[in-house]
């Protein structure tokens, strides 16, 4: 059994009410999206700006709420859960966002931001909570001297480790990870992809990555859909994907990334 | 390549900027590089490497936030550096004109996009209106905007993130500027888009022998468009030579690190360069790098600041690299065999 | 009336240590001197009895409408009392007046602000039109109608001029948090599945203090212009009690003979109501605010 199973999900949003509220115009952010995601692999969502790739990781964990469409979660169909009910199973889906810096109150140091969850769920006291936290920035790499400083005064690589951090305080299965890497440094990038990928072996996590990269995607994705205009254009394993694309939108996609190997060496070895 | 000297020539460019407590930040030290007639050179570098301030210093538009800019840099012969602010503008525009990440917000959402062109050619030439129009029109068209008398007389709203871009591109070439400063102009766009963009500025690039000084974080895209390249690193450059030479055997562990970061297939990890940039109020007395270089030797590379030093035979142009470790280190490209 | 809107940001980073924020306002020459000058007299108000030369309501009619001298160094007033200790008690009066009127305008609009600018929808819908409909009503006669219902008394007078402000603390509230709505941060308390009190509670109050202090010290000023309005209408404090307000009203009949009863207590209210703007404008600046916001009278 998947670990998470989406059928048919869908979400439009009214653009333009007549006078006297009638919905008269729609836009189609997302339209009858279908796929799995199998308990351990990464699957990857790709696809360019307005395809409908974040409104999907979002709908998946209903900070939006789809109009149609099922949801099943670990065998439970959390899509048709009422908001009370859904709030346990938050603690077994959790997000990363693009912009690290604004997914952290401002006001708030990143050790008491990493400890919150637990007070939101559990009403864990202070020393117990702070100690929880405190392993697990050190496991995503963060000098303990850094502990009481705010967003504001750390790097974009610390803080989207901190996100990090603060996603696996509730002991996630699943992570919908919404463009991680994308604000950050070519060098910084790849300290942060390292690191999911050994939180992932290391605690059998679920990666939903949403991404407009396809080079990315293809060195950390175990299986990827592309979008195009809030639809599913084609799914398949990394291989098949960028070893035999059968989609128009596809081929054009992947012809279109620039390649760092200038054209005038490649395939020839290094002499 | 044009015989009598290079088209852009920037040398020991220093940029520096107001502190607290009165110091001086200096953001950008010794920048030095040069760009030929009709030649597409890429300046690369991760944020807080230098390369956007000294694009600005070049166009002289530091002055404004209290930057402070020492050093030369020559365009077609013209110091641009300590120019007065009037006669920069009449250089702005006429024979060097810049590009940035944020089309949308160059434009002015109040005027059509054909007025803000013309407005641009009548700045810097004696025509007509409808001259100026004419010229709007027509470089629009040139920029591959379908329809170009009819698109001419919308609002910048009306024109999605690539085609802003192209906007930008045919207002920046309108007066047949002999420099193109492109600074992250297709970052901001999807890749498809980007495409499009890049193989545009290739074509007028031919069509025009307009160089261009591409500014960029992703190498994949210097690999597509640059002939040469130069690489900053906290405010420095620390190597320049041919893309080609650089791309096959990097001169330089950041280059190779920034090479290596770039994702290329499947199963592989990625190489991380651990770390991060030094702030510019805390920059080592050595090599700037050394913390995070994995070639760096104690006592050596941390003694004294290397300085930016010819290397290699140097067969295919200048080829230089601010490590004291160059020769004797064998690092690889993106090519493997 | 005019709404004033301070800025709708949240400073985007915390002032690290009380000592920077220190710092950011002491830049601010005029804002200090305004908030020495406030200490100042609430040091006043409170050490009024023993600071007071003289009783303030004790008359000496012997002795009325005398100017500034060595026994009275402010004069005395129509019934002989002194000026200087009438100003004294009459700071304690403005500063206890202004401070409710805070606490009820601040109170009653904050909390509704916050709700509605986080839930949105209708009951955004509901609390905006019931504030622009109380806003709508003219400042001076929605105090005069309460204080009617209410009885006169300055603590009524006061509540009433609170319920006026309301409105104001009401939009401040609801757009910061609007804007604060939008930020990741919100949407990520949301995703780590906290209620949406906890994130009103944990996140949105904090962030929203700033631009509320701000408004408070524009408000104390214009309370206190409010408390000399209604106590010169007479629906203040009541005689003999004194407050700037009524001092003025008092003054009235002799300006002629006695210009100093009015110089003296439209002094105070003037330079009063300008520390505080001043003192706000200092806040402002090292809190990160931008937008100017206007003092207004009721």
């Amino acid at each position: 059994m998947s670990l998470l199973e989406v059928r048919g999900l869908g979400k439009r949003y009214v653009t333009k009410r007549s006078f006297f509220g009638r919905a008269v115009d729609r836009l189609v952010a997302v339209d009858d999206v279908s796929f799995s995601v199998e308990a351990g692999e990464t699957f990857a969502v790709v696809g360019e700006s307005g395809a409908g790739k974040s409104t999907t990781g979002r709908l998946v964990l209903r900070l939006i709420e789809p109009d149609r469409g099922s949801i099943v979660f670990d065998g439970t169909d959390v899509g048709s859960l009422s908001r009370r009910d859904f709030r346990p199973y938050r603690r077994r889906m959790q997000m990363v966002f693009q912009d690290a810096y604004g997914s952290l109150d401002p006001r708030v140091t990143v050790h008491d931001s990493v400890a919150e969850p637990l007070y939101i769920h559990f009403r864990t006291g202070r020393d117990e909570r702070l100690a929880k936290a405190a392993e697990l920035l050190e496991r995503v790499g963060l000098g303990r001297h850094l502990f009481d400083r705010y967003p504001g005064e750390l790097s974009g690589g610390q803080l989207q480790r901190i996100a990090i951090a603060r996603a696996l305080t509730l002991n996630p299965s699943l992570i919908v990870c919404d463009e991680p890497v994308a604000a950050l440094d070519v060098s910084i990038r790849a300290q942060v992809l390292n690191l999911m990928k050994d939180l992932q072996e290391q605690l059998g996590l679920t990666y939903l990555f949403i991404s407009h990269d396809l080079s990315l995607v293809e060195a950390i994705a175990d299986r990827i859909a592309v979008m195009y205009q809030g639809r599913i254009v084609e799914q398949g394993t990394v291989e098949e994907i960028f070893g035999n694309p059968r989609d128009a939108y596809t081929k054009q996609l992947l012809a279109a990334i620039p390649s760092p190997v200038p054209r005038a060496l490649r395939g020839s070895p290094l002499p | 390549m044009a015989t009598d000297g290079p088209l852009l020539d920037v040398r020991g460019l220093s940029v520096s900027f107001p502190a607290p407590r009165g110091e001086r930040l200096t953001v950008a030290s010794g920048v030095t590089f040069d760009v030929g007639a009709g030649e597409v050179v890429g300046l690369v570098g991760e944020s807080g490497s230098g390369k956007t301030v000294s694009s600005l210093a070049i166009s002289g538009l530091v002055a404004a936030q209290g930057g402070r800019v020492e050093g030369s840099a020559r365009l077609d012969g013209t110091e641009l550096v300590g120019l007065p602010e009037k006669e920069l503008r009449q250089l702005r525009g006429a024979r060097v004109s810049m590009v940035f990440q944020q089309a949308i917000r160059s434009l002015n959402p109040g005027l059509t996009v054909g007025e803000q062109i013309a407005e641009t050619v009548r700045r810097h030439r004696q025509v007509s209106r409808k001259a100026a129009w004419d010229r709007a029109v027509e470089m629009l068209d040139r920029v591959g905007i379908a329809n170009p008398s009819a698109r001419a007389q919308e609002y910048p709203h009306q024109f999605s993130g690539g085609m802003c871009q192209r906007v930008m591109i045919a207002m920046a070439l309108c007066c047949d500027p002999r420099l193109l400063i492109a600074d992250e102009p297709t970052t901001a766009l999807d890749v498809t888009v980007q495409r499009r963009i890049l193989d545009l500025l290739l074509e007028l690039r031919a069509e025009q022998d307009i160089a261009i000084l591409f500014i960029t974080h992703d190498l994949g895209v210097i690999a597509e468009m640059c002939d040469r390249v130069v690489v900053m690193y906290a405010g420095e450059v620390v190597e320049r030579g041919t893309m080609l030479d650089l791309f096959r055997r990097p001169r330089h562990p950041y280059t190779q690190g920034l090479l290596d970061a770039i994702p290329r297939g499947r199963g592989r990890r990625l190489v991380s360069i651990p770390g991060t940039v030094p702030p510019p109020m805390a920059l080592p007395s050595g090599c700037r790098f050394a913390a995070r270089c994995p070639y760096a030797e104690p006592g050596r590379c941390d003694a004294e600041h290397p300085p930016l030093r010819q290397v290699g035979d140097g067969s295919s142009g200048t080829r230089e690299a601010r490590c004291v470790r160059a020769e004797e280190l064998e690092l690889s490209g993106v090519v493997t065999a | 009336m005019t709404a004033t809107i301070p800025g709708a940001e949240p400073a985007a980073v915390p002032a690290r240590r009380r000592g920077e924020l220190v710092r950011r306002f002491a830049r601010h020459r005029l804002a200090v001197g305004s908030l020495l000058f406030l200490l100042l007299l609430v040091l006043v108000a409170l050490l009024a009895p023993l600071l007071a030369p003289y009783d303030p309501n004790a008359q000496d009619l012997m002795a009325r409408l005398r100017a500034p001298s060595g026994a009275h160094w402010l004069g005395t007033d129509e019934f002989g009392r002194d000026v200087l200790s009438r100003v004294m008690y009459g700071a304690r009066v403005s500063m206890v007046a202004a401070a409710e009127a805070l606490i009820v305008a601040a109170g009653i609009g904050a909390p509704f602000g916050m709700v509605a600018g986080f839930t949105g929808r209708w009951v955004d819908g509901l609390l905006s039109r019931f504030f622009d409909g109380l806003m709508s009503v003219p400042a001076l006669i929605l105090a005069l109608t309460l204080v009617a219902v209410l009885g006169p008394g300055l603590t009524n007078a006061m509540f009433a001029v609170g319920v006026v402000f309301a409105p104001r603390y009401f939009r401040v509230a609801r757009a910061v948090t609007l804007e604060l709505r939008k930020e990741t941060f919100i949407e990520a308390s949301e995703a780590l599945g906290a209620t949406g009190t906890h994130t009103v509670l944990r996140h949105i109050v904090p962030n929203i203090m700033s631009p509320l202090v701000i408004q408070a010290s524009v408000l104390l000023g214009t309370a206190v212009t409010a408390e000399a309005s209604l106590s010169f209408l007479g629906l203040g404090v009541r005689p003999p009690q004194a407050s700037w307000g009524s001092m003025l009203s008092g003054a009235y009949s002799y300006a002629a003979d006695a210009p100093h009863l009015v110089y003296v207590p439209g002094l105070m209210i003037t330079l009063t109501v300008l520390a505080f703007t001043l003192a706000g404008d200092g806040l402002r600046g090292a809190l990160g605010q931008r937008t100017t916001v206007v003092a207004e009278g009721v």
